[in-house]
C-alpha cells in the first residue's frame, strides 16, 4: 500500500537501505522519513571504546578501563551474493575517500589487499592444516548433497530441523575439516536452523571450491562502523531524514478491526533512554511503519583487560517489540524462537587494540600471511564436543591495519570470538565468558604458541606483548547467533506480512525468498522490499539476485570439490 | 547398424529423461519471480 511519509523504528542497516531507496527509488525527500533508534550503527559497530560505553545495551555495566576500540562484531562481505548492499553503497558517498562511492571505495581497497588466507585452520602439533582436503566420507556427502538438491519449494521439510539432528546418522560430518571451516566461516552451530544450512548450501554453493583460502571473501576499508553505516548516515541527515536516537519504543498502538487481522498501526510509545521519560507518536493512515525486529548485539556487555563481560539476561530490546506483536496477531512469527536459547545463540568476543606491532608480527610470522587477509580458526587438541569431537577452540580475525581511521601510527587492532562461550580455556583454565580481557590474550598467545613453527615460541615474548596491550574488550553477546537458531518458515514474519496495511519488518529475523540471513545483504534487501512496497515500485525492479545453486559450471566444481 | 541405433537412441532418450527428472526434483527450472508478488503494493 503506498504511503507518503515513513517512521522506522531502528537505525541499522537494513532501515537505512530502506530510506536510501525510499529517497532514490521512490523520489521521497528525506523530510518524509523519521528514524527513531537507540542508536545509529546496529550491529554493524566499531568505535573507540569510550564513545560507546555508555550506549543502552551497556549503560547498566559501567567500565573503569575505556582505553583501545571495540567491534562486538564483523562480518565479512562477499560482492558475488551481496548484490543488494553493493547496489546501495554504490548509491552514496564514501566518508574516507574523496570522489568514491562507499561501494567504489570498498572495491578499491578490496583490488588491492585481496583475501588469500594461508591458514584458516590450524593445529597444536600440525601448524596450519592444509584446509583443501575438506575430509568428507560418501555417509557424509549423501545429506549434504540432498541439502543442495532440495528445491526451494520443500524447504518446509527442514522446519524445526536442526543442523545435529539433519546429521545424526552421520557424527562424523562434524569432525570434518568441511564442518570446521563452514561452522567459523559463516558462525553456525549444531543446534542451528538446517533449514538455514541449505540456504547457505545454495547461496555460498561456490565457497565449496575456496573456502580454505577465502578467495571470494571481500572486506572494507575500515571497520564497518566508518565504511558502511557512517556513510548511509551521512547521506540521510544531508538529506533532510530526521534521526532521533536514544528512544527504545516499548508498545505499539494498532487499530482495532472485526475481524482482528488486518494490521495498521496507529501509534508507538517509546522512552527516551536519556530522560526515562514516556512519549506517545501518532502514526496516521497517510505513514509506513518499518520495523527492525530483531538485533543480534541487542544485550551484549562489555567488560576490560580485569574485568569479563558480565552476563546481561534482558530480552533483545527490538525483539521485545516484536514480541508484542506478535501477541496480537497469528502471523507475526515467534520471537521466543530466536531469543529464548541462550544457549543456542551466545557468544564471546574480544578486541585487542595494542600500542605496537609486536603481535601482529608474530601472527604474521605463525600464520605466514600478512594482516587483512584472514580469518584464523584454533582446532583443540582433544575431543571438547558431546560426540567426542575435536572443534574449534577460538577464531581470530586479524585486519589489515589501521582498522580504524583514528588508530595512531603504531596502533594495532584484533578481532577474535569464541563460538562457544561455556567450554573452557586450555591455557587459562576458565570459562571463556568469565575471562576477563587479559585472561583472553593469554588464552590466544597459548593457542598461537601451539601452532609456532619456531625457532623459538612466542610465549618467550608473551611478558613484552602482555606489555604492549593497551585494552582487550570482552564483550557478550547473548543474542549473536540469534538469527541462525533452529525455526520453522513461519517462525519469521514476512517483510510484508499479510494483512498489513502499513506494517513492515526488515533485518535478519524476516521471512523473503531465498536470502540467507547473517549477511548484510539479506538486511538491505529486506529494506529495499519495503521500500519499493510502500513507494509503489514493482517488485521486479528489485536488484536481480544471482543463483548459482543453479550454475552448472559452479555445481560441477562444488562436486568435485566435494570428492576432493 | 539399425538395432544400434536403436539402443543408442533408447540409451541417450533414458538418460536426457533422467536428468530433465532430476533437474525438475531439485527445482532446477523453478522460476522464482513470482515469490515477490505478495509484496507488491496494491
Amino acid at each position: 500500500m503506498r504511503k507518503n511519509k515513513a517512521v522506522l523504528i531502528g537505525a541499522g542497516l537494513a532501515n537505512m537501505a530502506a530510506a536510501v531507496y525510499l529517497i532514490q527509488e521512490g523520489h521521497w525527500n528525506g523530510n518524509q522519513i523519521t528514524f527513531y533508534s537507540l542508536d545509529d550503527h546496529g550491529s554493524n559497530d566499531g568505535a573507540q571504546t569510550d564513545t560507546v560505553t555508555d550506549e543502552y545495551w551497556n549503560k547498566n555495566h559501567p567500565m573503569e578501563n575505556r582505553k583501545g576500540y571495540v567491534a562486538r562484531g564483523g562480518r565479512m562481505l562477499n560482492y558475488r551474493t551481496y548484490v543488494d548492499l553493493m547496489d546501495l553503497l554504490s548509491r552514496i558517498p564514501s566518508v574516507t575517500e574523496q570522489n568514491m562511492s562507499a561501494a567504489e571505495d570498498t572495491y578499491d581497497f578490496d583490488a588491492k589487499h585481496r583475501t588469500f588466507d594461508k591458514a584458516r585452520l590450524l593445529e597444536g602439533g600440525k601448524g596450519i592444516i592444509n584446509g583443501s582436503h575438506l575430509g568428507l566420507n560418501m555417509q557424509d556427502r549423501l545429506p549434504l548433497t540432498k541439502l543442495i538438491a532440495m528445491p526451494d519449494s520443500e524447504e518446509e521439510k527442514l522446519d524445526n530441523v536442526t543442523i545435529a539432528q539433519y546429521f545424526s546418522d552421520d557424527p562424523h560430518f562434524f569432525g570434518t575439516n568441511f564442518w570446521f571451516m563452514w561452522e567459523t566461516t559463516f558462525a553456525f552451530r549444531t543446534k542451528s536452523s538446517a533449514q538455514e544450512l541449505r540456504r547457505y548450501m545454495h547461496q555460498m554453493i561456490y565457497e565449496f571450491t575456496q573456502i580454505e583460502h577465502l578467495v571470494g571473501v571481500n572486506r572494507t576499508r575500515y571497520n564497518q562502523y566508518e565504511s558502511i553505516m557512517l556513510p548511509l548516515v551521512n547521506y540521510l541527515k544531508d538529506q533532510g531524514c530526521n534521526i532521533v536516537l536514544n528512544r527504545l519504543v516499548t508498545d505499539w498502538q494498532f487499530k482495532a478491526t472485526t475481524m482482528q487481522d488486518e494490521i495498521t498501526v496507529t501509534g508507538l510509545t517509546m522512552k527516551n533512554t536519556l530522560t526515562d521519560e514516556t512519549e506517545q507518536v501518532a502514526i496516521d493512515d497517510d505513514t509506513a511503519v518499518i520495523f527492525t525486529n530483531g538485533s543480534i548485539t541487542d544485550s551484549a556487555t562489555m567488560g576490560d583487560f580485569d574485568t569479563p563481560a558480565p552476563e546481561n539476561m534482558d530480552y533483545g530490546a527490538a525483539a521485545s517489540l516484536w514480541k508484542k506483536a506478535s501477541q496480537q496477531f497469528y502471523n507475526l512469527g515467534n520471537p521466543d524462537k530466536f531469543f529464548a536459547d541462550r544457549d543456542a545463540s551466545e557468544w564471546v568476543s574480544f578486541t585487542l587494540t595494542t600500542k605496537d606491532h609486536l603481535l601482529l608480527n608474530e601472527i604474521t610470522r605463525i600464520t605466514t600471511q600478512v594482516p587483512g587477509n584472514a580469518l584464523n580458526s584454533f582446532i583443540s587438541t582433544s575431543p571438547i564436543t558431546a560426540l567426542s569431537h575435536k572443534d574449534i577452540n577460538m577464531s581470530i580475525v586479524v585486519h589489515h591495519q589501521p582498522h580504524f581511521t583514528t588508530q595512531k601510527p603504531n596502533e594495532t587492532v584484533i578481532w577474535g570470538y569464541f563460538l562457544y562461550p561455556r567450554r573452557r580455556g586450555e591455557f587459562v583454565d576458565k570459562p571463556y565468558i568469565e575471562m576477563t580481557g587479559k585472561e583472553m590474550t593469554q588464552e590466544l598467545i597459548g593457542q598461537l604458541s601451539k601452532v609456532d613453527p619456531g625457532p623459538g615460541n612466542i610465549r618467550d615474548k608473551e611478558a613484552q606483548i602482555m606489555d604492549s596491550v593497551i585494552n582487550n574488550i570482552p564483550v557478550y553477546m547473548p543474542y549473536a547467533s540469534a538469527l541462525f537458531n533452529n525455526r520453522a518458515k513461519t517462525d519469521r514474519p514476512k517483510v510484508i506480512p499479510q494483512h498489513s496495511t502499513n506494517l513492515a519488518f526488515t533485518g535478519e529475523f524476516v521471512e523473503q525468498p531465498y536470502q540467507m540471513i547473517f549477511t548484510e545483504q539479506s538486511a538491505v534487501r529486506s529494506g529495499e522490499i519495503a521500500a519499493y512496497h510502500f513507494a509503489g515500485i514493482p517488485m521486479a525492479n528489485l536488484v536481480k539476485t544471482p543463483r548459482y545453486d543453479k550454475d552448472l559450471k559452479t555445481l560441477a566444481k562444488a562436486a568435485k570439490k566435494m570428492f576432493d | 547398424m539399425n538395432k544400434k541405433s536403436v539402443y543408442l537412441g533408447v540409451t541417450v532418450g533414458l538418460f536426457a529423461a533422467g536428468i530433465l527428472y532430476l533437474a525438475k526434483r531439485t527445482g532446477f527450472f523453478e522460476d522464482d519471480r513470482h515469490l515477490y508478488d505478495e509484496f507488491e503494493s496494491h
